[in-house]
C-alpha cells in the first residue's frame, strides 16, 4: 500500500475550470510558422540561394525591429522573437527574388517597428505587420517590387542555380517542354496574372492592349496551368507554388487557425467576378468570359483559374488571412472578410490600381475588421 | 433553413484521449477499515432546492454504540418534513456520533460508522422492502432511498409524481477522464436495458431513449441486441415499452442534461426551464443500476461508482466505494505516484477543488481528479488573440470574449441576462483560450450582477 500523504497545505484551491488545453500564443505563432515551411521550401527550390538571402534578411530585419521595440517599449512588454521570425518570413514570401538584400531588411524593420510596435504591439495592431512592411516597400521602391521579368530556375538547376543568368525565349511552351539555352540557369517569365489582366482584363484603364488574340495568348504567352500548380511561373517567393500553399492552408485549417469559410468566400468571389466581369475582346467588351471558348479549348475556364492561381491571391487568403489578430472573430465575419478580399482584389486587378492587389485588399479589409465584428458577432 | 439545422451539439471538445487509461479497466470495489462518515442528507441537490434546507434534522434509527448491518436503514426523515430519502448503512459496523463532515458542496451532517470485520462486498446482507408497494414503482424506489430526478442526484419524490414525456438514460459522459457510467454500461448492459424498460413501463412512457457514445460501436451493438431481446420476452404492462439505443457523438458537454434534452428531443429549452420541467427525466446509468438492484434484489444504494484519474494517481480506474468514505482513504488505496497539487471532486473540468482530504464521498460524486504540480499550467492571462476559439467551442452559442470585454470595461449590466442564464458553466471557453483569459468567471460575474440566481 502506498504511504503517500496529501500535502494539504500545498493544495491548489482555485475555482474551476481545473484543466487547460495548454494552448498559448506561442502555439499559434509556431503553427503559422510551420505552415510557412512548405512555401518557403518551394521558394528555395524554385529560386535558389537568392530566395534564402531575401528570407534571411527579412527575418533579420524583423528580429532587429522586435529588439528595438522591446528596448523602447515600457517594462513588462513580452519579447516574442517567434512572432518576429514569423512576420519576417511572411514578408519575405511576398517579395520578388530579384530585389537586393537591403529591401527585405528594411521591410522587416518597418514591419516590426511600425506595423507591430507603433500600433500597440502584439494583440493590438490593426493591419498585418508583414503587409505593412510590404506596403511601405512598395510605396518607396515600387518598381523593384514589380519587375517586368521574374526568374524561375530551370529544371536541371533547381535549388542550386543562379537567377542572374536569365534566358527569355518566346514563344514559351511551358516549363517542361521549353528548351533553355545552355548558358542560362533560369527562365525569365512574366507573372501570368499581370500578362492576362494587362491584355484583356482591364476595360477601365487605358492602353495595355496587346496584338495577340485570345487563343494565342493562352497558347504562346501564358504557361500551362500545371505550371501554376507546381509554381514554375513568375511571381514572389511564396506566391507561385499552389500545391505548397494549399497544403499549408489545409494544415492551418486543421490547427483551427484558418477558417474554410474565409478561403471559400474569397476564392468563390474572385471566381464569380472573373466569370462575369467583361473582358476586352477584339475591341469591344465581352461579358461572361466564362462561356467564351476557342474551338475545343475552354478559354473562359482557364481565364478563371489563372485569376485564382496566377497571382498573389492564394498566399493572401490561405496564409496571410490566417493571422487571428487582424481577421474577424466569427465564421460569419470571415465570410464577409473573404468576400471583401475577393472584391477588392478583382477591383484592383481590373482598375489597375496597383500590383500585388490582394495584399492591398487584405490591408483594406484589416481596417474594416472592427466594423465587420460589430455587425457579425453573435447576438451577444 | 430552421428545419435543416441539426440539433446536435455544435462546438464542444472531445476528451476521448483522457479516457483511454480507465475505460478498459473493470470496476473495482474499495473497502476501508477506517471510520465512515455517512452523510445524512444523501442524494440531495442543495444548489437547486433552496426550500429543502440541509438543517432538517434526520432521525437516527439506532443510537451510538449500536451495531447495524449493511443495508439496514440508518436514519429517516422526521414525519412531516420534506421528502428526504431514508439513509442506509453502507457497511456493517458500530454506529458512532453525529458529526459534521466536509463534502464537495460544503459541510453536511453525517453519522460515524465504524466498519467491523472483513467486508466481503458492499452488498447489504439483508434486503429492504422489495415487495411492490400499492403506489407503484416510484414509491417502491423511494422506500429504498432512491428518488429519480432530472438532475440525476436529487431525491425529490414529491415532484417525481408527475408523468414524464421522455425518459433519457444517459450512458454518455463527455467530461474529461470520466468513464464510470460507460464502465457500468459495459459491465451491466443487460440489467440496465431491463431496468430502463421496467421504469418506462411503470411511468407510462412508451419509448425510453438510451443514449450512448457513438464511438463505442461494440457497446452500441450489445445494447441494441439486449433492447430487442427485452422487448420480445417482456410481460405485463411493460410489453409496450421499447428501449431505443441512441448513439450520438460524445463531445463535452453533451452529457449535460440541457444538451441531452436538446439533442434527443429536438426541442429548444428556454434557459429558465429545467429538462425536468419540460417533461424529460434524465437518469445516469449508475443510478439506473441502483434502480435495477432495488427493483430486482431489493437492495438500497449504498455505494457510489466513481472514476479516479489524473497524472498523480497510480492505479487509475473506476472504483465502487461506500458512501461516506473519505477522499484520503480512497487515494491511499489507489496510490499516488506524485505529490498531488490539486484534488478535484466531480468533473475534472468544473468540479470542486477540495481543501481537505477529509472530504467524504456523497452519492452525487462522479469522480476524483488528482493532478500533480507538473500538470499545472501558468494561468496568467495575456491579451486576447482574437482567435475566436471560445466562440467556436461554446455549446450554447454565446460570445464569451464579448462578455469578458464588457466586464473588463465595467459594463456587466450591458450583457443581456439570458446570456448569463444560458451559460452551462462547462468551462470550455477557459479550456481552449490560448491567452488564458478568465472567461467563465466573467460570465459568472454577469450572472451575479444581474441577480440571475445563485451559482455554485
Amino acid at each position: 500500500m502506498s504511504t503517500v500523504q496529501l500535502p494539504i497545505e500545498r493544495l491548489v484551491l482555485e475555482r474551476p475550470p481545473h484543466l487547460h488545453s495548454g494552448l498559448s500564443p506561442d502555439h499559434l505563432s509556431r503553427a503559422l510558422l510551420m505552415a510557412t515551411a512548405l512555401p518557403v521550401a518551394a521558394g528555395l527550390v524554385l529560386f535558389g540561394k537568392a530566395a534564402a538571402v531575401v528570407l534571411f534578411f527579412a527575418v533579420l530585419g524583423a528580429c532587429l525591429g522586435e529588439g528595438i521595440v522591446f528596448f523602447i517599449a515600457p517594462k513588462g512588454t513580452r519579447r516574442d522573437m517567434g512572432h518576429a521570425v514569423l512576420i519576417g518570413v511572411l514578408l519575405g514570401l511576398t517579395l520578388p527574388v530579384t530585389i537586393t538584400w537591403h529591401l527585405p531588411f528594411l521591410g522587416g524593420l518597418v514591419a516590426l517597428c511600425v506595423g507591430k510596435g507603433l500600433l500597440g504591439g502584439f494583440g493590438n495592431y490593426v493591419w498585418h505587420p508583414a503587409l505593412v512592411g510590404r506596403a511601405m516597400l512598395q510605396l518607396l521602391f515600387g518598381a523593384r517590387l514589380t519587375p517586368a521579368w521574374w526568374p524561375v530556375l530551370a529544371r536541371d538547376n533547381l535549388w542550386s542555380g543562379s537567377i542572374r543568368s536569365l534566358a527569355d525565349t518566346a514563344p514559351y511552351r511551358g516549363y517542361q517542354w521549353s528548351r533553355l539555352p545552355a548558358w542560362a540557369d533560369a527562365w525569365a517569365l512574366e507573372r501570368p496574372i499581370d500578362h492576362l489582366v494587362g491584355c484583356y482584363g482591364a476595360p477601365l484603364r487605358d492602353g495595355g492592349v496587346s496584338g495577340t488574340g485570345w487563343l494565342e495568348m493562352f497558347r504562346d504567352h501564358l504557361p500551362p496551368l500545371r505550371d501554376t500548380l507546381w509554381g514554375t511561373v513568375g511571381g514572389g517567393i511564396g506566391e507561385t507554388c499552389t500545391i505548397a500553399l494549399v497544403l499549408s492552408g489545409l494544415y492551418l485549417m486543421y490547427r483551427g487557425l484558418l477558417r474554410w469559410q474565409s478561403v471559400a468566400a474569397a476564392l468563390l468571389t474572385v471566381a464569380v467576378l472573373a466569370a462575369v466581369l467583361p473582358i476586352r475582346l477584339d475591341g469591344d467588351l465581352a461579358w461572361l468570359p466564362l462561356f467564351i471558348a476557342e474551338g475545343q479549348f475552354p478559354a473562359g475556364v482557364a481565364w478563371i483559374l489563372f485569376h485564382l492561381t496566377g497571382g498573389s491571391l492564394l498566399l493572401s487568403c490561405l496564409i496571410l488571412s490566417a493571422d487571428p489578430l487582424t481577421t474577424p472573430l466569427t465564421a460569419r465575419g470571415h465570410v464577409v472578410f473573404g468576400i471583401g478580399v475577393g472584391v477588392l482584389t478583382m477591383a484592383a486587378r481590373y482598375i489597375g490600381l496597383t500590383p500585388g492587389s490582394s495584399y492591398w485588399a487584405i490591408l483594406a479589409m484589416n481596417t474594416l475588421v472592427p466594423l465587420i465584428d460589430r455587425r457579425t458577432r453573435r447576438r451577444w | 433553413m430552421r428545419l435543416l439545422r441539426s440539433k446536435r451539439l455544435s462546438g464542444g471538445v472531445f476528451f476521448t484521449a483522457t479516457k483511454v487509461a480507465t475505460i478498459d479497466v473493470p470496476i473495482e470495489t474499495l473497502f476501508t477499515r477506517d471510520v465512515l462518515r455517512v452523510p445524512l442528507h444523501a442524494r440531495h441537490n442543495l444548489s437547486n432546492s433552496p426550500d429543502r434546507s440541509p438543517e432538517t434534522e434526520m432521525e437516527l434509527l439506532a443510537g451510538a454504540g449500536d451495531r447495524i448491518e449493511a443495508g439496514d436503514p440508518l436514519a429517516q426523515p422526521p414525519s412531516g418534513a420534506p421528502a428526504w430519502a431514508r439513509v442506509f448503512a453502507p457497511v456493517s459496523g458500530i454506529i458512532g456520533n453525529r458529526v459534521t463532515a466536509g463534502t464537495a458542496r460544503g459541510a453536511a451532517a453525517a453519522v460515524e460508522l465504524m466498519p467491523s470485520g472483513d467486508q466481503a462486498d458492499i452488498s447489504p446482507s439483508r434486503t429492504g422492502s422489495a415487495e411492490p408497494s400499492p403506489n407503484g414503482l416510484i414509491d417502491q424506489l423511494a422506500a429504498l432511498g432512491i428518488g429519480i430526478d432530472a438532475d440525476r442526484c436529487a431525491t425529490d419524490t414529491q415532484s417525481a409524481a408527475g408523468r414524464p414525456e421522455w425518459i433519457i438514460v444517459d450512458g454518455l459522459e463527455s467530461a474529461p477522464y470520466a468513464t464510470a457510467r460507460t464502465r457500468t454500461l459495459i459491465e451491466h448492459s443487460g440489467d440496465l436495458i431491463d431496468a430502463a424498460r421496467r421504469l418506462g413501463g411503470a411511468l407510462g412512457v412508451s419509448e425510453v431513449q438510451f443514449v450512448v457514445d457513438r464511438a463505442l460501436g461494440a457497446l452500441v451493438n450489445t445494447l441494441r441486441r439486449h433492447a430487442l431481446g427485452s422487448r420480445d420476452d417482456g410481460g405485463g404492462q411493460t410489453r409496450e415499452t421499447t428501449v431505443t439505443v441512441v448513439p450520438i457523438p460524445n463531445q463535452h458537454p453533451q452529457c449535460h442534461p440541457r444538451m441531452l434534452f436538446r439533442t434527443v428531443t429536438g426541442r429548444e429549452l428556454p434557459p429558465d426551464r429545467t429538462p425536468r420541467e419540460a417533461g424529460a427525466w434524465i437518469i445516469g446509468t449508475c443510478e439506473l443500476l441502483d434502480i435495477h438492484r432495488a427493483l430486482v434484489d431489493g437492495l438500497p444504494p449504498v455505494a457510489q461508482t466513481l472514476t479516479v484519474a489524473g497524472d498523480a494517481v497510480q492505479r487509475l480506474g473506476n472504483y465502487r466505494v461506500p458512501v461516506g468514505m473519505s477522499v484520503e482513504a480512497i487515494l491511499l488505496r489507489v496510490g499516488l505516484c506524485r505529490d498531488p497539487a490539486r484534488v478535484v471532486i466531480g468533473n475534472a473540468l468544473t468540479g470542486v477543488a477540495i481543501r481537505s482530504a477529509d472530504t467524504i464521498i456523497t452519492p452525487d460524486v462522479e469522480g476524483i481528479y488528482v493532478a500533480s504540480a507538473s500538470a499545472e499550467r501558468d494561468q496568467t492571462p495575456g491579451g486576447c488573440l482574437r482567435c475566436g476559439f471560445c466562440i467556436d467551442v461554446c455549446p450554447v452559442k454565446i460570445d464569451p470574449v464579448g462578455v469578458f470585454n464588457a466586464v473588463e470595461l465595467g459594463h456587466p449590466s450591458r450583457v443581456p441576462s439570458w446570456v448569463a442564464r444560458a451559460c452551462l458553466h462547462c468551462g470550455l471557453c477557459d479550456y481552449v483560450c490560448p491567452a488564458r483569459l478568465p472567461l467563465m468567471r466573467a460570465v459568472r460575474h454577469c450572472r451575479a450582477h444581474a441577480g440571475g440566481g445563485q451559482y455554485a
